[in-house]
């Protein structure tokens, strides 16, 4: 009788099991005749039967410079393979991914003025436990990487690398959460001095979202994280307190503002200095009409500065027209650190882009634009380019 | 009372954000900011030192590894790495 139940129950599972696939391409050209720049072709499956989901992920990229652009070449595969196992109150998510390198720059390890290593296949398996435990929530991960590298004289070389970690929080009665967590991270080549060793402590706080008046929400987190370890250059880890506050605001049923403040301290032998800051902004007004194609305006933001600071200003636009069809409209003006040669040492670009999108229910959206970039190289480029993309989803398969 | 205290702690982060701005110390890790980085995987692609890797959804850097060539930062879409 028990085998028959087991039986019939496992009939029951196979019988639920559901399949659903996506698939995506990506295409940036670097002028409008269509001198590829990077492409990338991404296939995915998640196949669900009661308390176990498997998600299998293909992506292949090919990443050129067309001329105009300095860019870092890469081609090659990345294989995701990731499993969800739930058991009463424990979640298991064992995960291996797999990239495979075709061509591509060589990868530098050590100081910059070392001989760079080509960098083969790399692997990695690994997994994670999650415990719910009314109001705790804990967790264990671990992981391992392994590497094939070429040296200079084609020398096949290894390069190794572990990380495991864990901890928990705990919902307090107040809705504050608290946390501790830990991880730690090592790496060892077996053709160059790299035998590197860290790791971290991290105590949290955060508040639970606060409701003020006129349908305003903010959060605030608080974070310590403790350091055991050295950079590349030999000098310790500085200790770290961070802080974040974010508030959002609901000004209709259409317009939505939401603002980020942030900053961290660094704490290094008795001594407290300031080391980033951050504020960003975005405005989002949807205009949805009774399950058609939303048109949407997007406006965000943001500034920050530590050794190095980035302005960003993004704005896009979707206004639907008809039967699926929407005009896309881009401007994405940006203030950046560099290292591209010749080229100052904070470079301002600015894109202006338009085009067209097509969606066809939940189950296909393809897109074009025409973009004109101008930035700062080693002399002021300015140049037109294409970019197009296509999501697919065929829709959920009943096994 | 609730709004005073939140534009009081507003004014105060400002404040530090603004100190921030305007000194900011030598310093060993970038972050990435997991609220603005949506896991495209471009910076895990640009480094060259093998110091990003995309986890669950954000980029993670390695502080041992990464030798602030800011190759990462430049190409992130979102500005999420600074």
């Amino acid at each position: 009788m028990r085998h028959i139940a087991i039986t019939l129950l496992a009939c029951a599972v196979a019988a639920a099991a559901t399949l659903d696939q996506y698939g995506s391409v990506t295409y940036r050209s670097d002028s409008l005749t269509g001198s590829p720049a990077r492409t990338e072709v991404t296939w995915g499956a998640i196949l669900e039967t009661g308390p176990l989901q498997v998600e299998l992920q293909d992506s292949y990229l090919v990443s050129d410079s067309g001329g105009t652009v300095p860019r870092w070449t890469r081609e090659g595969n990345d294989l995701l393979l990731s499993a969800r196992a739930s058991f009463d109150r424990f979640l298991l998510r064992p995960d291996l991914r797999w990239r495979t390198a075709v061509a591509g720059d060589s990868i530098l390890l050590g100081p910059p003025v070392a001989d760079p290593v080509s960098q083969g296949d790399v692997i990695r398996p690994g997994g994670t436990l999650e415990a719910d435990l009314g109001s705790f929530h804990l967790y264990g991960f671990g992981r391992y990487w392994k590497r094939d590298m070429y040296t200079a004289d084609g020398l096949e070389a290894g390069w190794t690398s572990t990380g495991y970690g864990g901890g928990g929080t705990w919902t307090t009665p107040m809705g504050a959460t608290l946390g501790v967590s830990g991880v730690s991270r090592s790496h060892e080549t077996d053709f160059r001095e790299l035998y590197s060793d860290w790791s971290r402590l991290d105590l949290s706080l955060a508040s639970r979202p606060l409701e003020l008046p006129t349908r305003t929400m903010v959060m605030a987190d608080l974070e310590y994280s403790l350091y055991t370890g050295e950079d590349y250059t030999g000098a310790e880890i500085a200790d770290r307190v961070s802080g974040r506050v974010r508030a959002v605001q609901s000004l209709t049923t259409t317009v939505s503002y939401n603002m980020t403040m942030a900053v961290a301290m660094d704490h290094h032998e008795d001594h407290w200095s300031v080391a980033k800051g951050m504020a960003g902004a975005r405005m989002l007004f949807i205009l949805d009409r009774g399950g058609r194609v939303p048109s949407i305006l997007n406006i965000g933001s943001s500034f920050s500065s530590s050794v190095l600071s980035t302005t960003c200003l993004d704005i896009f636009s979707r206004a639907h027209i008809y039967r699926g069809i929407s005009l896309l409209g881009r401007i994405d003006a940006r203030r950046t650190p560099t290292d591209i040669a010749g080229a100052p040492q904070t470079r301002r670009s600015v894109v202006l882009g338009g085009g067209l999108e097509y969606q066809m229910g939940k189950n296909l959206r393809c897109w074009a634009m025409i973009e004109q970039e101008r930035t700062e190289y080693q002399q002021n480029e300015n140049w037109s380019r294409m970019r197009a993309g296509l999501d697919v989803f065929p829709g959920r398969l009943e096994l | 009372m609730t709004r005073y205290a939140s534009l009081l702690a507003a004014a105060l982060l400002g404040l530090v954000l603004g100190l921030a701005c305007t000194n900011p110390a030598d310093n060993t890790q970038l972050t990435v900011d997991e609220d603005l980085c949506y896991g495209c995987g471009r910076c895990e692609e640009v480094c060259p030192y093998g110091a990003i890797e995309v986890i669950d959804g954000d980029a993670v850097i390695d502080p041992s590894l990464c030798h602030q060539c800011w190759r990462c930062v430049e190409e992130c879409p979102k500005g999420a790495i600074y």
